[in-house]
């Protein structure tokens, strides 16, 4: 059996980095002097500063990137200005698929023409040494956000920009974001990626990592969402990683988002003890609704004002931000801005002070939650019990058996046999669990609850495609 | 009980016995000529009982690249689909594809080849074009020595009443557009055994020694996929190609993230490491085939110029018309050349496009690359890179450890599914 282990940790990646570093691209990043660079940042530039401070409210996060460095700088100052409490770095897709000529010329052509030719920030292209310069008078994290499988030279660069917040995950990053790239290189991409954020780390400034649960955003059952949550804490965990953050999407239901953070934060926090990391210390992160957005503003910002008030009710340490373009394109500047206004404005007229999230319940809530955990504990003991060398491969193993599969995941190597629909309540139930290794006691409550709804008129895709349009 | 295990390669020419200890590391390997009059089965034998050490059939593991493996004639019912992830499943299982048509294609193909296999589709019990297909099916244009069906496991019986004398196997797509099921892999590893007992005499061999005997180039690809998942002293620290020179075929196992997102050829759904062989690339063989590509090729001014330090105009006009019969080591350079530049061009069938800028290492293995020297072949290689950004690394297996770590190997995850 391959269960999660401190042994499982890269002893020696100096030639790994060697290879990554011997890159033109990567030209003059030394260890010593990253590590220096750190050292001299604020100690409020690094999350666990941030969390370990925040109040009773979300911290919030908004998202963001423009090719050229101008632009990224007034986008910087705006969200500053704003009150963001996490500055985003958003990679541009060309960097995300390492294809870094193509990310050169269009960030050329985005400076000639003063038009952006890239949907985000070509972070490697920019290099390190001016990246920094954009967060010279900043004293918040700043987080990278991205979306790549093989991730070792951006995060290389980021870390030596000064960047302390590191998004993504062999199977987060790979899954939602890839077809065809192979998910057991993205997993072993990311322990490197994991190790380099452990050896940044000292012990009050940790380099901080955070996964990314919204997955597809698309009818994900949060057991499925939970389990790779768990799974991604505990590969980083595996490479000294001491400042993790689980995340998800905003489920569509406030009944199963209740739930969901209930057993994530409990689950995350349970498996990382039983395996030997009570060091590490862990954050939720709840992100707003990730799936279609109204393209209607006055509806976008409801959806936006609900979801931040769910994020206090299930005390979310962190909410990462839409704003009311969502549906429309990449957000300017201003509205980006003027997104961390209201989230800000409602969380501050809205408090919901520190009770804890466990005396918010009911019947519906409880039962919701003991089914969420009870799925999330079989798949991953069924995931331990898989015979291998580590538990990475068990992982990369436990997809291509199907036991997990994300709907609607355009990768390869994803199962798609799980099909998940809405009930009554909007929640999201699984219909079909194909070989996810739910218990059939389980597997029978989740189609009792869908029961509630089935409209047997209707065709499948019919009533998949109205519960996936359930906010527009 | 000994924990010294042996590894046999039994190749056309060479024997290679290697000694393995409990960390799978070669504690001794020895080269012996093939005795063709004693006979492989005996020979190996006298080799084993020479070691004097007690062995079981646990402890011997015995592969083979003689007969330069099957050669498979594909008929499928989509390229994209069906047909790439037959290709895959052949080349993993180290045989060779000689074609891949798909079943609208009557055009035939009268080259001799062992298995001819055809499929295509996911099962599902109401397939119209399918069966139109099969019906319209006419094997006489092709020439082959065994008939397998692996397509649509509901057509199946119709398939054997059209062609009684045809062996059905499961569908390797099953129920989904993607291989998951290695039923193509097994079957052609069986028969792979099956032909090398029949053309080599080895199966008094398998009985005695042996409980398997692997093809040559799937234990290569095992080994391969090893030191991918960081379970071997060879390090892998990023995408990378794998190269096997030998006499008949020259081998290229990759990771297949350095396919470009502009090639049409792609291998099949959830594939993480593939292999595409090239059957016209050897240096014995294959030589005839090898040096008339190096002698047309359009670059083989800027060739001659990395490997030779004197006389490169006299011997590229002598090469040119002719006259000139290359030194192995010339050949097997010529060999990594033409594959790199086919590779990069996606230039053989089913032969996708690769990104050679994204690969990170080369590693070369086999007995050709031992006389090679890793500045030349990074001197090749550099000759397909697009980029300045663009700085692999280049490591020959000098200690056959590839090959070790394959044969060693319980489990090879992609195949335990």
């Amino acid at each position: 059996m391959a269960k999660p282990s401190i042994n499982a940790k890269l002893q020696d990646i100096t030639p790994y980095r060697q290879q990554i570093l011997s890159q033109p691209l990567a030209q003059g990043i030394s260890y010593q002097e990253v590590q220096d660079h750190l050292a001299n940042l604020p100690r409020s530039r690094f999350p666990q500063t941030a969390y370990n401070n925040k109040g009773s409210s979300p911290l919030i996060q908004p998202r963001g990137g423009f090719s050229t460095f101008e632009a990224q700088l007034e986008l910087t100052k705006q969200l500053y200005s704003a009150g963001a409490d996490f500055i985003p770095l958003t990679i541009d897709s060309c960097t995300r698929q390492n294809q870094y000529d193509t990310a050169a010329n269009l960030l050329q052509r985005s400076e000639e023409e003063e038009k952006d030719y890239l949907n985000g920030y070509p972070l490697i292209t920019h290099g390190y040494e001016i990246t920094r310069e954009l967060y010279r008078n900043i004293d918040r994290p700043i987080s990278l956000r991205h979306g790549t499988p093989d991730a070792r030279l951006l995060v290389e660069v980021a870390i030596a920009s000064g960047i302390t917040e590191i998004e993504g995950g062999g199977i987060c990053y790979c899954l939602p974001y890839s077809e065809g790239f192979p998910l057991d290189r993205s997993l072993l991409y990311w322990q490197y990626v994991d190790r380099i954020c452990a050896e940044y780390s000292t012990k009050d400034a940790p380099i901080h990592r955070e996964s990314f649960g919204p997955l597809s955003a698309t009818l994900v059952p949060p057991a499925i969402a939970v389990a790779i949550q768990i799974i991604e804490a505990l590969l980083a965990a595996e490479q000294g990683v001491t400042s993790f953050a689980v995340s998800f999407g905003q489920t569509g239901s406030m009944i199963q988002d209740l739930a969901t953070a209930k057993v994530l934060r409990k689950l995350t926090r349970t498996y990382l003890n039983q395996f030997g990391f009570k060091a590490v210390q862990t954050y939720l992160v709840y992100h707003q609704w990730m799936g279609q957005f109204p393209p209607q503003r006055e509806k976008a910002a409801a959806l936006i004002v609900g979801s931040t008030i769910i994020s206090s009710i299930i005390s979310a340490d962190k909410v990462v931000v839409k704003t009311v373009n969502e549906a429309l394109g990449v957000p300017a500047a201003e509205v980006n801005a003027e997104a961390t206004s209201t989230v800000q404005y409602v969380l501050e007229r809205f408090r919901y002070g520190d009770i804890p999230t466990e005396s918010l319940t009911s019947p519906q809530i409880e039962r919701e939650t003991a089914l969420i955990e009870s799925e999330t504990k079989t798949i991953l003991q069924t995931i331990f019990d898989l015979s291998g060398d580590a538990f990475w491969e068990s992982v990369f193993r436990a997809f291509q058996l199907g036991y997990l599969d994300v709907p609607f995941s355009p990768h390869n190597d994803n199962a798609n046999k799980l099909i998940s629909m809405r009930d009554a309540n909007g929640s999201i139930r699984i219909l079909e669990k194909g070989n996810v290794p739910i218990s059939d006691q389980d597997a029978e409550i989740e189609k009792s609850l869908l029961a509630s709804k089935h409209n047997k008129s209707d065709k499948t895709y019919q009533q998949l495609l109205a519960d996936i349009n359930i906010m527009v | 009980m000994s924990k010294i295990r042996i590894a046999i390669d039994i190749g056309s020419t060479v024997v290679k016995i290697a000694k393995i200890g409990s960390n799978d590391e070669i504690i001794e390997q020895n080269f012996y000529p093939r005795d063709f009059e004693t006979g492989i089965a005996k020979q190996v034998e006298s080799l084993v009982d020479s070691l004097d050490i007690p062995l079981d059939k646990n402890s011997i593991q015995v592969c083979s690249s003689a007969n330069g493996g099957l050669r498979i004639g594909i008929i499928c019912l989509t390229n994209h689909f069906s047909g790439t992830t037959f290709r895959n499943q052949v080349l993993s299982a180290g045989a060779n594809p000689i074609f891949v048509h798909d079943l609208e294609d009557d055009r035939g193909n009268l080259n001799p080849i062992d298995i001819l296999l055809i499929g295509g589709g996911i099962d599902c019990e109401d397939s119209p074009p399918l069966e139109k297909r099969l019906r319209r099916f006419n094997p006489d244009k092709y020439h082959f020595s065994s008939l397998i069906y692996a397509g649509n496991c509901f057509y199946a019986d119709l398939f054997t009443q059209l062609f009684p004398d045809a062996k059905v196997i499961a569908n390797p797509l099953a129920e989904a557009l993607n291989s998951r099921k290695s039923t193509v892999f097994e079957a052609l590893r069986h028969a792979y055994l099956d032909d090398l007992v029949f053309k080599d005499g080895v199966s008094e061999l398998r009985d005695s020694l042996s409980k398997t005997i692997h093809p040559t180039p799937e234990i290569v690809n095992r080994g391969f996929q090893r030191a991918v998942f960081n379970h071997s002293t060879i390090l892998i620290t990023g995408a990378c190609v794998l190269i096997d020179i030998g006499g008949a075929t020259t081998d290229i196992h990759y990771t297949v993230e350095i396919i470009s997102t502009n090639s049409e050829s792609r291998p099949s759904a959830g594939t993480s490491i593939a292999r595409y062989v090239f059957t016209d690339l050897g240096i014995v063989a294959s030589i005839d085939s090898t040096i008339l590509q190096l002698r047309t090729h359009p670059r083989l001014y800027e060739f001659l110029n990395i490997i030779l330090k004197e006389n490169i105009r006299e011997i590229y006009r002598s090469l040119r018309e002719g006259e000139y019969d290359p030194s192995l080591e010339i050949l097997s350079y010529a060999c990594l050349f033409l594959a790199l530049d086919r590779f990069s061009q996606g230039q053989g069938a089913g032969l996708p496009i690769a990104e050679l800028g994204k690969v990170s290492q080369f590693i070369l293995t086999g007995g050709s690359a031992q006389n090679l020297n890793e500045k030349m072949i990074s001197k090749i290689v550099n000759l397909f890179l697009e980029n300045e950004n663009s700085h692999p690394t280049v490591f020959i297996d000098r200690c056959y450890q590839i090959w070790v770590d394959g044969i060693t190997w319980p489990c090879s995850p992609a195949y335990t599914v």
